[in-house]
């Protein structure tokens, strides 16, 4: 495990829309924090809101709430399908635009069929990004020969996805002497998720978190 | 079990009930695969949920496996609206059947797969519509009335037991002229042979033979052969010589007393659980059987032989005038076997479709789980090792019924589930452990920490109860009470569950959580008591306009008093 040293506190808050995006980044800060990939020197506390659907007051209310209190807050959703860039429009013109603060503090994640997208990338297969989220699903039932079941996956996810990125990214500290830095390292991760990384690290810089 | 495979091929559309408790004359459209039904106390959220379990009953009485679905409520009139037991109770929904092929692949039976890949050219986008009247006057159970319809664009096929009749309506029945006479070939040649011949020529040269000196006799039957022979070769002409008119079949006939649809499908259904049934050559042969017997088929026959005319200015007919045969006494013969053999095709599609919306009935009402007022104390309780093949409504065979579905190992994909009720554990095992008097008892194993089942929080195992009946793929799962027990981010995880399932869910609840957490206003049922009667209330899409405008969430809007439900 990477050393614990923290100068000080960096918050991020996590609204999500269903229960597997907590599961999943929880996991994944969990695992995250073993290779040192986020923070270094700051600690990173992370907080969830419970789960919210896109269309919901809460999800303004939400972000209106934590804008003071936490340095970086993201907004992980599924499209399911929809066009990401009307998701997020819809984000932000609904819920986010009219925050005070929120420009500068807020960051809209879009898994884009599905939060499945980034196993299906992490397992190597293409075109993860560019198909339905069901097909992205079969794709993935279909590498691991039937094993799990289509309906189970979403739930296997978190569990599936920290066994994928730990064989990829290997034994720390092992992993980090092979790959020379955290960025190397970073680039092994799905797209999506090495942006969230490397947002959470701009975000979590000593000069802007508290001791 | 096998059966609720068929269901599979099928979505619930909509649920009508009559005269159950409160429900007296009620009727819910489902248009989402989650139903989040909310309402006051009494509102009659636990009848409707009730509704569903009476069903299963029936079903059960059907199979000789429950004697009185009523006593259940300890009697008809404590469940019979306005304690009225003059008054039957009716219960119909109707089931949507498409996307065939994309449905047959979730069907995991080898046996079900096979017998509906042998009726997938007959299986077409369509509405089944099943009800039951049933009533428990003077402390019997009866079955009053079973009607079972199909519909497909405009073609109709309807069973109703208390008339004894089937009627069909066929648009295609200018069609099946060709289906059932020109393109059958072999058919065709065999039936000439075999009947026409015989029929013509059985008198005359049986005749013939006995008195040899009337030779005249035997040369005049020669004669009739070689007609009969240059007749067959004109064959594909004489196909186009009928037309039916008009092109839509109309009938009803009546049909052997019925007791009960489900009655003459029960031999049925054991072979298909036994795997009996070999579709390509006893399915077949069984459906002649279901379709209610030879009267219909000869009142089918008569009807469509009065339907059949010669269009004499057909090229075909012209051909056949031109000819040296007797065309006149010729054509009525085969005026005859075309209205046979269409007699014939027609109840073999119409019994195949039967057959197989009463078994997509049969399945759904075999697959329907509900859940209800759930018995802590005996899911806790060591029980006698035997199979569960489904959980009753307070889960009381909870331990049996697990271990019925997992084989005694419980798999990672349910052990997966148990991590989102008991956040802060990373380890989890469920076991099944025995008592010195050789009952079991399901243990759970959280990092190392041996919990016995009095000791495992009921939310956990109202998880593991509800994670195991999605694995068992209910046709339907309706959970009375969804919220007890249940932390609100357990709520929202299992409504995730739900809806990623893809299994049809219905639940009732008290809970703000899952009223917030509907993905539409589609996902929401409002009940209310209106005069001492249950009515149902969609919300319409403006309701999420409405949210908008006055930044409520959609609990908040209901409760506010802002909204006004209309039926």
């Amino acid at each position: 495990m990477a050393p614990e040293q923290c100068s000080c506190t960096c918050r991020v808050y996590f609204v999500v829309d269903n229960k597997y995006a907590k599961q999943l980044i929880q996991e994944l800060v969990r695992l995250f924090r073993g290779y040192n990939l986020i923070g270094g020197n700051v600690c990173v506390d992370v907080d969830f809101s419970d789960s919210v659907n896109v269309c919901s007051e809460k999800m303004g209310r939400y972000v209106r709430g934590a804008v003071g209190d936490y340095n970086l807050i993201v907004v992980l959703v599924d499209s399911e399908g929809v066009d990401p860039s009307v998701v997020r429009k819809r984000i932000l013109e609904e819920h986010v635009g009219q925050v005070d603060g929120s420009s500068s503090r807020v960051e809209i994640l879009i898994a884009h069929p599905c939060l499945e997208a980034w196993l299906c990338e992490a397992m190597g297969i293409a075109g993860c990004y560019s198909g339905t989220c069901g097909e992205v699903v079969d794709a993935i039932v279909s590498r691991y020969e039937g094993k799990y079941e289509k309906k189970a996956l979403k739930r296997m996810l978190p569990a599936l996805m920290v066994r994928e990125l730990s064989r990829k990214l290997g034994d720390y500290p092992e992993a980090m002497r092979s790959k020379g830095s955290k960025d190397e390292l970073v680039r092994v991760l799905p797209s999506q998720l090495g942006e969230l990384v490397r947002e959470v690290n701009a975000h979590c810089v000593e000069q802007q978190c508290k001791s | 079990m096998i059966m609720k495979e068929f269901s599979k091929l099928a979505v619930l559309e909509e649920l009508w009930v009559k005269n159950f408790k409160s429900l007296k004359n009620f009727r819910m459209s489902i248009p989402s695969k989650l139903t989040i039904v909310v309402g006051a106390n009494g509102s009659g959220k636990t009848a409707l949920v009730e509704v569903f379990e009476l069903l299963t009953y029936i079903l059960e009485w059907a199979r000789g496996l429950n004697l009185n679905p009523f006593l259940k409520w300890w009697g008809y009139s404590n469940v019979v609206s306005d304690h009225n037991e003059d008054l039957p109770i009716t219960i119909g929904f109707k089931l949507k059947l498409d996307g065939i092929e994309r449905r047959i692949r979730e069907i995991k039976s080898d046996n079900v797969r096979k017998i509906v890949r042998y009726s997938q050219n007959i299986l077409k986008p369509m509405d089944i519509v099943y009800e039951v009247e049933a009533s428990g006057k003077g402390g019997r159970f009866h079955v009053l009335r079973e009607s079972l319809s199909i519909t497909s664009g405009n073609e109709v096929i309807e069973v109703d037991t208390a008339r004894n009749s089937m009627t069909i309506i066929l648009d295609v029945a200018g069609e099946l002229i060709k289906e059932t006479y020109k393109e059958r070939e072999e058919f065709k040649r065999l039936l000439f042979r075999r009947l026409l011949l015989r029929r013509l020529l059985r008198d005359r040269v049986a005749k013939a033979k006995a008195l040899e000196e009337f030779r005249g006799e035997i040369k005049e039957a020669e004669t009739i052969i070689e007609v009969v022979r240059k007749f067959t070769s004109l064959l594909p002409t004489i196909a186009d010589v009928f037309v039916f008119e008009p092109t839509k079949l109309d009938f009803t006939c009546e049909m052997e007393a019925m007791y009960s649809i489900f009655n003459r499908f029960i031999d049925i259904v054991k072979d298909v659980e036994e795997g009996l049934i070999n579709p390509q050559d006893r399915v077949l042969v069984e459906l002649e059987g279901f379709i209610l017997g030879k009267k219909c088929l000869e009142q089918l026959e008569r009807h469509i032989s009065g339907k059949l005319v010669v269009n004499t200015s057909s090229p075909a007919y012209q051909q056949l005038v031109s000819e040296n045969i007797p065309v006149d006494t010729l054509l009525n013969l085969v005026k005859s076997l075309i209205a046979i053999s269409m007699a014939r095709g027609v109840l073999s599609r119409v019994s195949h479709l039967l057959f197989m919306a009463s078994a997509v009935v049969y399945g759904f009402i075999e697959g329907i789980a509900v859940v209800k007022n759930i018995d802590w104390r005996a899911v806790a309780s060591p029980q006698v090792l035997e199979r569960s093949e489904r959980l009753r409504p307070d889960a009381s065979n909870f331990p049996q019924f697990l271990f019925t579905i997992t084989g005694g190992s419980v798999g990672e994909d349910l052990r997966e589930a148990l991590r989102y009720s008991l956040p802060g554990y990373r380890d989890f095992k469920v076991v099944f452990e025995p008592t010195a008097d050789g009952r079991i008892f399901v243990r759970l194993v959280v990092d190392g920490l041996r919990l016995a089942p009095i000791s495992i929080p009921q939310g956990v195992l109202k998880t593991l109860i509800l994670e195991s009946l999605l694995k068992w793929e209910p046709s339907l799962l309706v959970v009375d009470e969804f919220e007890n027990s249940l932390h609100p981010e357990l709520q929202q995880f299992l409504l995730d569950e739900f809806r990623s399932s893809g299994v049809n869910v219905i639940v009732t609840t008290h809970s703000t959580i899952p009223l917030d957490y509907a993905r539409s206003p589609d996902e929401v049922l409002v009940l209310k008591l209106v005069n001492g009667e249950t009515k149902a209330y969609r919300l319409s899409r403006e309701v999420l306009e409405r949210l908008r405008e006055k930044r409520l969430t959609l609990s908040e809007l209901l409760l506010s008093g802002l909204l006004r439900l209309e039926g």
